[in-house]
């Protein structure tokens, strides 16, 4: 069993109680869209990283 | 017309200097020049007549008493809306800010260039905030490019750019976040240097993302760029000895590019001779952290006035800056470990070579009315993307050069041309040799009479 975040009873955007008009609603969701974009592309990148510098140190120590 | 309007600042300063002209009339001619056509290109956005006027008399003054006015003796100048200027608001290309409380005193960079005699006309457009590279304000208006005016200058120091590559003046300031001085000149066919870290100060520079920050200036010729690298600077150049050691940026750096641009940086690095081709395979990865980098710190800066100003915002700054806001503290600090991871990387690849070569930009200027850009082959806004190949270099905290191509006909193409810090002068000596050789140059645009 998992629980995602967004199940939680708390949202931690709350914490910045930041409101704003309708009209931006589209805006911001597109910039959000980018923006978990490139959280993507880094945490692939040092997932990636991650990887080889285990297999690094593992094959060091083999040798 | 007392002086060439393509001319360069070292030229005009040593007129001024033997007295062939007065630092009055240059700026009468400049003020009127500006008057008469800025509102084809929408550079300026202030005009500050008086403060020039009366600094061009206390120059000739100078003069006639046999003092020394300085190594830029009379030359207009003009700086991107975001330097404090004592007086006047420092608005950063906002509404927000037009009624800020006025600056008490010059910003350090102003500060420097006004010792070394230059004399400030004007404040130049900006996209809000410095947050785009298009210069597109929803207060001020589009910065248009002077080599075509249905194409955007680019951004976010598009009105420096554009008022010295329309002729305005010699020297302009901007700012560099993730590219903003650098992808303007390359659209505008200009020289511009973004200075490494902590080199050039920022004292009285309105912020953006405080980590990425940098002043650059922008002129038409290397020499004028170097001299006004050493007036902010403070550092005098000496010269170096040794051939550099030159590497070629593929992978990243040349996917998404047009042919035309590919076929710049393919001619100047057949001139060059024997440069390596390096595949940096961070740089993806260096791009989003830089974009979430600012991202977080450019929504940190402005969460107070966006909660009780957000409308007076221009919307498409304001729904990038809002969204900064919202980014997990986690995501940010990942950012910033892999800024350093991958600024180690890149003095480590700089240990191996003295100049690292890429385009500056992938496409030449975009149409204004159609600002968009293919990325894998999917239509994207020009507005975020332009900075593709100045983005992921800018976290490294390296000086980078953006030279323009020789280019007579067409739109103007730049060249980014990376180095140490420390290094400069070999990077200066270097372009100085290229521009000699006809390879780089600025050409002043046919303009429309």
């Amino acid at each position: 069993m998992t629980t995602s975040a967004s199940q939680l009873h708390f949202d931690p955007l709350t914490i910045l109680d930041l409101q704003f008009p309708d009209e931006c609603r589209a805006g911001i969701e597109a910039n959000l869209e980018l923006m978990s974009k490139h959280a993507r592309i880094l945490e692939n990148y040092l997932a990636r990283l991650h990887t080889s510098a285990l297999s690094a140190k593992a094959s060091e120590s083999c040798s | 017309m007392l002086i060439s309007r393509f001319g360069t600042a070292i030229s005009l300063a040593e007129r001024i200097r033997r007295k062939e002209i007065s630092a009055t009339d240059v700026i009468d001619q400049t003020l009127h020049t500006i008057e008469q056509e800025n509102d084809r290109y929408n550079c300026f956005t202030r005009i500050l007549k008086d403060r020039a006027v009366a600094e061009a008399k206390e120059i000739d003054r100078k003069i006639q008493a046999g003092l020394d006015p300085g190594s830029m003796a009379g030359v207009p100048y003009a700086a991107k809306d975001l330097f404090d200027i004592q007086g006047i608001p420092t608005t950063a290309g906002s509404k927000v800010r037009q009624h800020a409380i006025p600056a008490k005193k010059d910003a350090e960079v102003i500060r420097r260039m006004n010792q070394a005699g230059a004399i400030l006309v004007g404040t130049l457009n900006m996209d809000e905030f410095a947050y785009g590279f298009a210069t597109v304000n929803a207060h001020y208006g589009t910065t248009r490019n002077p080599h075509d005016v249905n194409r955007l200058a680019g951004g976010s120091s598009g009105g420096s750019a554009a008022a010295v590559s329309a002729g305005f003046v010699p020297l302009s300031l901007g700012s560099d976040t993730n590219g903003s001085v650098r992808v303007p000149a390359a659209l505008c066919g200009l020289w511009s240097i973004r200075p490494a870290e902590n080199v050039i100060p920022m004292q009285g520079v309105f912020p953006f993302v405080k980590l990425l920050d940098t002043v650059g200036p922008f002129s038409r010729s290397l020499a004028d760029l170097v001299l006004s690298y050493e007036v902010l600077s403070g550092k005098k150049s000496q010269s170096v000895q040794g051939t550099p050691r030159i590497a070629k940026l593929s992978g990243w750096f040349i996917k998404n590019s047009s042919t035309e641009v590919m076929e710049a940086v393919d001619t100047v690095s057949s001139a060059i001779g024997k440069a390596h081709s390096i595949e940096l395979f961070d740089a993806e990865a260096a791009r989003s952290a830089s974009y979430l980098i600012t991202a977080a710190q450019g929504g940190a800066l402005h969460f107070d006035t966006l909660k009780h100003s957000a409308m007076d915002y221009d919307p498409a700054v304001r729904d990038r800056l809002i969204a900064g806001t919202m980014l997990p503290a986690g995501m940010y600090l990942r950012a910033l470990e892999f800024r350093e991871f991958f600024r180690s990387r890149i003095h480590e690849l700089l240990q191996r070579f003295d100049i690292l070569v890429s385009a500056t930009t992938p496409i030449v200027a975009p149409l204004i009315r159609e600002a968009t850009m293919l990325v894998n082959g999917v239509s994207v806004p020009a507005r975020a993307h332009l900075g593709l190949y100045t983005q992921p270099l800018s976290i490294a905290g390296i000086p980078i050069i953006s030279a323009p191509w020789n280019r007579p006909t067409g739109l103007p193409i730049g060249i980014q041309f990376a180095t140490a810090p420390g290094r400069e002068q070999l990077l200066f000596q270097f372009l100085a040799k290229l521009e000699y050789d006809g390879l780089l140059r600025s050409t002043p645009p046919a303009l429309i009479t």
